[in-house]
């Protein structure tokens, strides 16, 4: 693709719920730089052609998680999409799907982060803390690294199928979170987690699509986080390493 | 103290339109072979529907079962020639032989499937090579599906031929001796 500026046709599903009852397409014409990001397209939509549209947006770097949002019919971080990348000069952009739209491109995250909020997503130890830190070897924290990359954006849960269809279902967000305490090997509620999460609602609405680990902008393997949680709940096993042989080690 | 004057009703589409918006796009092989695994199942539930109506046909109605039998076999039992034998309708063989052959088709791609997706959720690496997996259960499903094209279609070019000819009409079930 040259890298010259291309002239955009940006198509946004809007909503306004004071006056739609459903949603409808608005088009825009827009001048982009190749090196622009999509998130700077809608705001120069947004600041130059119609100020009413509604977007969520805070880092603008891909850390916080707050544009995720269909670009061209995939979850995307907009922040995180350049226009030299764009396979042609027509852009849909529509709010993700399967949570209800409250304007525009912002959707309600509440029941996300209610099932988010339901695994648990926070180190549980009542024992006493030794009075330096609570040590831990590379291979204990490796167990669980690539669960703690995740920003929340909600794309893996509102790529996937069993979510559209059920809200009920926890949801890959969470079920990654819960995923990061479980195989923690410092945390000591993975048996409370794992009954959460033994549930028709919980693993077991998963149904392996792969959307999740297809659209994760911070490309964490989630199915393979998911299918280890189901595996720990059929065998009982966490991978629980030794934890005198680990201090013993972490020390050395 | 504040009070909501007015609260604006968010927007969630129903069902259907959910589904639809969201396999409009596809994301991948994993959302296809999702979708062809559902698809095949319910193929699959169809038969079953169907074949336990007319197995019962055999111990509840048994003529009724033969007439079954030679409408699936291309015959329509409640026209009959000159000599009695109910008339052979070449399309009819070939609506049941092909609707054969698609149950042959759902339930290798629902097998093979169901193998890998078993895989990726009991072997602690599956989930890393699923797409592999998939080029696996394609690259089968086709070497095993041409095999059994050959041996159900190959029949059709030629004449059909007829083991029992029901003979008697349908009719109550026969009273106990």
């Amino acid at each position: 693709m040259a890298e010259t500026t291309r002239h955009l046709t940006v198509r946004i599903k809007r909503f306004d719920p004071e006056t739609d009852s459903a949603p409808h397409w608005e088009e825009y014409q827009v001048e982009a730089e190749p090196w622009d990001r999509v998130l700077d397209v809608i705001q120069k939509v947004k600041w130059t052609i119609d100020d009413g549209l509604a977007l969520r947006r805070s880092c603008a770097h891909g850390v916080c998680g707050s544009d995720a949002m269909r670009i061209n019919g995939r979850n995307q971080l907009a922040c995180k999409v350049l226009v030299k990348n764009l396979p042609d000069n027509t852009i849909r952009v529509e709010p993700i799907l399967g949570l209800p739209v409250i304007k525009d491109l912002v959707v309600d995250m509440k029941p996300f982060f209610d099932h988010y909020k339901s695994v648990m997503p926070f180190l549980v130890n009542d024992e006493p803390p030794p009075t330096t830190e609570r040590l831990q070897s590379i291979a204990a924290r490796a167990r669980f690294d690539d669960t703690t990359k995740c920003i929340l954006c909600a794309c893996c849960t509102t790529a996937c199928p069993p979510f559209w269809g059920d809200r009920k279902y926890v949801g890959p967000a969470a079920i990654v979170n819960a995923h990061r305490f479980i195989f923690d090997s410092r945390d000591r509620a993975a048996a409370e987690r794992l009954e959460i999460l033994n549930d028709a609602e919980g693993v077991w609405r998963c149904r392996t699509v792969f959307n999740c680990t297809e659209v994760c902008p911070r490309e964490i393997k989630v199915t393979q986080a998911i299918s280890e949680v189901k595996r720990a709940l059929l065998t009982g096993d966490v991978g629980e390493i030794d934890a005198s042989a680990e201090t013993a080690a972490a020390a050395s | 103290m504040s009070t909501t004057v007015r609260a604006p009703k968010a927007y969630r589409p129903g069902l259907f339109t959910r589904l639809a918006d969201g396999l409009r796009s596809s994301y991948g092989i994993g959302q296809w072979s999702w979708l062809i695994h559902r698809v095949t199942g319910l193929g699959i539930l169809l038969f079953l529907v169907v074949h336990i109506i007319d197995t019962f046909f055999v111990v509840a109605y048994p003529g009724l079962y033969d007439h079954t039998v030679s409408l699936y076999g291309g015959r329509v039992p409640w026209i009959l020639d000159a000599q009695g034998n109910p008339v052979y309708f070449a399309p009819l063989r070939w609506a049941f032989r092909l609707s054969e052959l698609a149950l042959i088709a759902c339930v290798l791609f629902h097998s093979l499937n169901g193998v890998r997706v078993a895989l990726v959720d009991l072997t602690p690496r599956g989930a890393l090579f699923q797409k592999q997996m998939f080029g696996w259960v394609l690259g089968l499903f086709i070497v095993i599906m041409l095999i059994v094209c050959y041996f159900v279609l190959v029949p059709l070019f030629h004449p059909p031929v007829f083991w029992n000819f029901p003979t008697e009409a349908v009719g109550p079930p026969p009273s106990a001796p």
